[in-house]
């Protein structure tokens, strides 16, 4: 059957908890591994409200523009941008060449996008709140 | 089911409570269907019924469950002779670089009002507008180029006017991104806590409204329960719409929220 009513949420939910699974595992300094943590939840949660004043293309810049010692964030951003490629069935979305893509893109073309973009965020703020369950303040 | 009208100019932004509360952000009601903002018609009911003479009220509004609980002698609850639809957008500003602000609308929002104020005429295309003289439009972030505009010269009947409404650059677009720009155009105010010594505690949180200069309206029309007081219940209504050309409807009144110039369709019907 064509219609799955977890399309959406599906790969957001596996995004979300494989980068806390990747902290939990790899990062040995707890205090680093719950400022990571946090940095993903307050990113996943933003992200609407980012992209609903701003538009993605700003986004995207934003994604290079996050310095690396804020990893969560930037993480985080990343993921976004590759679920939309995945759901768009855009290509070079993700990864460096994104920007010009954006850039280039048709306006009927780049407001669809960002219309599934809205939708996409929403779908981060949600499972934020589920996957990060136990992070609190700042959010 | 066609009713009258009565539209809803907003002077300030509107902020009616959603029905969940995700991440950060406090939503408003949307239409199911849609995903559009819209102002449920309770919210607007409660809001006429409080400014009805106390004498006129159950007749047009029904009684209410203190009347059956309370000492009145009402055994049930009984239905008024008015009702009142959900008040949807007509047309929503966005802003604009090259024209300040535009308004936005779509061939299906302006069927929908269409429908419901008894016309049959169709919706004009999308691009149509009434503004753009060959030049392109700037839209938040994107461009509509010049070449893919359709000038139009009669969309003022898809303008309902009013000494107030003051929406002279009108541009439809196709349904779809019209709703993202809807979206993108809403208000949306950042809010923090501060603590006792004015830092801030926690991280932000949004709240959601629709946006101040938005056109929005509402069908009505009398129940089947008011048979032979029909004219007289009209009559009462539009007494009340023309008593109160302001009112506030929705939350956050204290900060100024929800005010909202209203008129009645009636007479625009004629001048149409």
């Amino acid at each position: 059957m064509s219609f799955d009513p977890r399309t959406i949420g599906k790969p957001v939910y596996q995004a979300l908890q494989e980068l806390r699974d990747e902290q939990e595992q790899n990062q040995r300094d707890e205090a680093k591994r719950k400022e990571r943590l946090k940095e993903q939840k307050n990113q996943a949660v933003e992200l609407y409200t980012y992209i609903a004043t701003w538009g993605l293309l700003r986004l995207k810049a934003e994604e290079k523009a996050i310095s690396e010692d804020k990893k969560g964030k930037k993480e985080v951003v990343q993921e976004y941008f590759k679920c939309l490629e995945i759901l768009a069935e855009a290509s070079k979305l993700s990864g460096a060449d994104g920007l010009n893509t954006l850039v280039d893109m048709d306006v009927d073309d780049y407001l669809g996008l960002t219309g599934l973009g809205l939708v996409l965020a929403q779908e981060f703020s949600f499972w934020a709140s589920a996957v990060y369950w136990d992070i609190k303040g700042g959010d | 089911m066609i009713g009258n009208l009565v539209y809803l100019y907003l002077l300030s932004p509107l902020h009616t409570g959603g029905a969940t509360q995700e991440g950060n952000l406090l939503g408003i009601a949307r239409e199911s269907h849609t995903d559009l903002p819209y102002i449920p018609s309770s919210t607007i009911r409660g809001k006429l019924r409080s400014l009805t003479p106390e004498t006129e009220r159950n007749q047009l509004w029904g009684n209410t469950i203190d009347d059956v609980t309370g000492s009145s002698s009402d055994t049930n609850l009984t239905q008024g002779t008015l009702w009142i639809g959900d008040a949807s957008i007509l047309w929503l500003p966005v802003p604009s670089l090259s024209h300040g602000v535009v308004w936005v609308s779509s061939p299906m929002l302006l069927q929908r009002w269409a429908r419901l104020n008894g016309k049959s005429e169709k919706a004009p295309e999308p691009y149509s507008n009434n503004f753009a003289q060959g030049k392109p439009v700037y839209l938040k972030d994107a461009i509509l180029k010049s070449a893919s505009l359709k000038p139009t010269s009669d969309l003022k009947i898809c303008i309902p006017q009013s000494e107030i409404g003051s929406i002279d650059r009108a541009l439809i677009l196709p349904d779809q991104h019209c709703a993202t720009l809807i979206q993108m155009s809403l208000w949306r105010q950042v809010k923090v806590k501060l603590g006792e010594h004015k830092t801030v505690d926690g991280g932000f949180r949004y709240e959601e409204a629709i946006p101040p200069d938005t056109l929005m309206y509402l069908p009505w029309g009398v129940t089947s329960q008011a048979t032979k007081q029909a004219e007289e219940s009209k009559a009462k209504f539009n007494q009340i719409l023309a008593n109160n050309a302001v009112v506030q409807i929705g939350g956050q009144e204290s900060l100024g929220r929800g005010f909202v110039q209203q008129w009645s369709g009636i007479k625009q019907e004629v001048a149409v």
